[in-house]
């Protein structure tokens, strides 16, 4: 009982239960190249943003390589064993800073998931009773419009009491639905608002200021963006004159309903032989060309 | 506004200077032919610089030059702007027109049909804001593009994207004049042309552009009608059925029948079709998708929009994928 030698002649490890583990891949190269893989990076553990610039980060991978195919391909295994120790031992500060930098990253990540996940249940259920709502307030309408054709009906014989209760009740339905609905909506828009606070604060936080660093060095300080790329007209040459009315024109468009829907704007059509008008004025050939 | 540069521009030149503006281009290989031109590419000697030039087809149309050439002339001498296509000279040679436009290699069809390449969202976006500006361009002149698609949305080595084929452009017309409702590639055609309408507006190009975002976000065609009356089935069938109530007098459009009736999509079906899609994404498909054009946004409420100005930013024409293109 408790740790023994290993059974087999010439091997001298100790062997503890708590050391043996459950197989994973069938291939048992795989398996141990695994193992090693997870235990150099835990030593091995510095991030991009450790390096002054991309070539010495993919160095420092490809040494990483190195150490894990010689300890797994059995090459060097002194000499390499050697190598990572001693380099444990110079990094041992910053080997405890990045562990700790990268779970802290992790919880981050799941935060983030979490609270992605919750803000979108909770959405999708308030959008559903607002659906459902408003189905309940056409069916409501319906009802309404069959009391009021039935009104029509008992009017005629002159006894009305009782529907006018009836009214009500269905106004008071109403109300309390539409009241129930803009709640909803108040409240959709406080959760919308809430998990951007939330995300935003997030980023601030850790996590997001590392995807900011890397954001930073692919993009390099730019001019604020402007929609017209600086080219927008504001201020035409000419005045418009709202109550410019022209009789024959407007009258076709007035009269035919195929205008209105085309989308056609009179007025928009006026800008343009304005616009003609006034183009070639202020412009000298001979500066132009 | 506008830098007037048809008088200053492409200028009609007699024999004599023909000879001397011919000579300063050569055409090399032929790239591609259409129903009126065939297109080469070549080089500008006096400036090395590589053009496209476009040899118009005479003869065999009876009232001489075709119909789209003169429009495409018309228009393109007016025009000047980044991310529409220069026209840079125009000469005649053997009784043939030759129109010396940019070199334009590829378009954004190739591009979201070639699916070993990436769309991100910020790529998305620049293509968007550049074809905007473009026609924000045009609709500022009153010019009406009438034929948006990403066919015709041509790209530069650079990577910027440039607005081309003005052989259907025409200005806004006016009360008196009718225009035809048979424009615009079937899949990017607006309800108001596909009901016949013969007064329609710039909206007709925003509906196209709104279209082609769509179809960049889903990477194939949205409204993929199998023909004419198809197109107001599937058009119906995504974006639910006009009605006076959400169209005042769509009735009284020449084409219109009542068909199928389809409900609007629920914000929740369209999150769904456009899963990348952020909110303000879709507020803008949707604004550009409007069912009527006076709904419709315009280019300028577009280019405004809180979408170019959320994160992430606009790609920069520079770093936008590419496709290297092919010798043959």
């Amino acid at each position: 009982m408790g740790p023994t030698k290993c059974p087999y002649p010439n091997c001298n490890k100790i062997l503890r239960k708590n050391k043996f583990k459950k197989q994973i891949f069938d291939d048992l190269n795989i398996e141990k190249e695994c193992d090693i893989r997870k235990k150099i990076l835990e030593i091995y553990n510095k991030q991009e943003s450790n390096f002054k610039n991309l070539n010495e980060y993919n160095k420092y991978l490809e040494e990483i390589e190195t150490i894990i195919f010689n300890l797994s391909h059995d090459i060097d295994i002194e000499e390499t064993t050697n190598l990572v120790k001693q380099y444990e031992l110079m990094n041992k500060e910053l080997i405890n800073e990045n562990n700790d930098k990268i779970s802290k990253d992790y919880e981050n990540f799941m935060k983030r998931q979490n609270l992605e996940k919750s803000f979108k249940q909770t959405r999708l259920k308030l959008q559903k009773e607002i659906e459902d709502e408003d189905a309940k307030l056409k069916k409501l309408k319906n009802l309404e419009n069959l009391n009021n054709m039935y009104d029509e009906g008992i009017t005629k014989n002159k006894n009305n009491n009782n529907n006018n209760n009836n009214k009500n009740v269905l106004n008071q339905m109403k109300e309390s639905i539409l009241k129930k609905t803009s709640a909803r909506q108040k409240q959709l828009k406080e959760l919308e608002q809430r998990q951007q606070e939330r995300l935003s604060q997030l980023t601030s936080s850790f996590g997001g200021q590392q995807l900011d660093d890397i954001n930073g060095k692919l993009q390099k300080p730019e001019t604020p963006f402007t929609p017209f790329n600086g080219d927008r007209v504001l201020k035409l040459p000419y005045n418009e004159d709202n109550d410019y009315y022209d009789p024959i024109y407007f009258n076709l468009v007035e009269k035919n309903d195929e205008f209105r829907a085309s989308g056609y704007n009179l007025k928009e059509f006026f800008k343009r032989s304005l616009s003609e008008a006034f183009i070639g004025l202020d412009c000298f050939i001979c500066d132009e060309k | 506004m506008t830098e007037v540069v048809s008088l200053s521009g492409p200028e009609q030149h007699d024999d004599e200077s023909t000879l001397k503006v011919s000579s300063n281009y050569s055409k090399d290989t032929k790239v591609g032919e259409g129903t009126y031109a065939v297109v080469y590419v070549g080089v500008q000697k006096s400036s090395h610089r590589k053009i496209a030039i476009k040899e118009i087809k005479t003869g065999g149309f009876k009232d001489g030059l075709d119909m789209s050439a003169i429009r495409e002339m018309k228009y393109l001498q007016e025009l000047r702007h980044v991310n529409i296509i220069e026209l840079i000279d125009i000469y005649s040679e053997h009784n043939g027109l030759n129109l010396i436009l940019e070199y334009l290699p590829y378009d954004l069809e190739m591009l979201i049909k070639d699916k070993s390449i990436i769309f991100t969202p910020a790529n998305i976006k620049s293509w968007m804001l550049m074809t905007l500006r473009g026609l924000h361009h045009c609709h500022r002149n009153f010019i009406l593009h009438r034929d948006l698609k990403p066919n015709n949305l041509l790209l530069s080595p650079q990577g910027v994207l440039k607005i081309a084929d003005f052989g259907l452009a025409r200005s806004l017309g006016a009360p008196n004049e009718e225009l035809t409702s048979n424009v615009v590639t079937r899949w990017y055609r607006a309800p108001e042309l596909l009901f016949g309408s013969k007064h329609y507006t710039g909206a007709i190009d925003i509906w196209s552009v709104g279209v082609i975002f769509a179809e960049l976000m889903l990477r194939t065609p949205y409204l993929p009608g199998a023909n004419d009356m198809d197109q107001l089935i599937v058009t119906f069938r995504a974006l639910g059925s006009p009605t006076e109530a959400n169209w005042t007098n769509v009735s009284k459009l020449p084409g219109y029948n009542k068909i199928n009736i389809y409900p609007p999509p629920t914000r929740q079906e369209l999150r769904n079709r456009f899963s990348a899609a952020t909110e303000s994404t879709l507020d803008l498909i949707c604004s550009m998708l409007m069912l009527d054009p006076l709904k419709r946004c315009t280019t300028t409420e577009a280019l405004l929009s809180k979408y170019f100005v959320e994160s992430p930013r606009a790609t920069d024409p520079k770093s936008l994928p590419k496709i290297v293109p092919k010798n043959k």
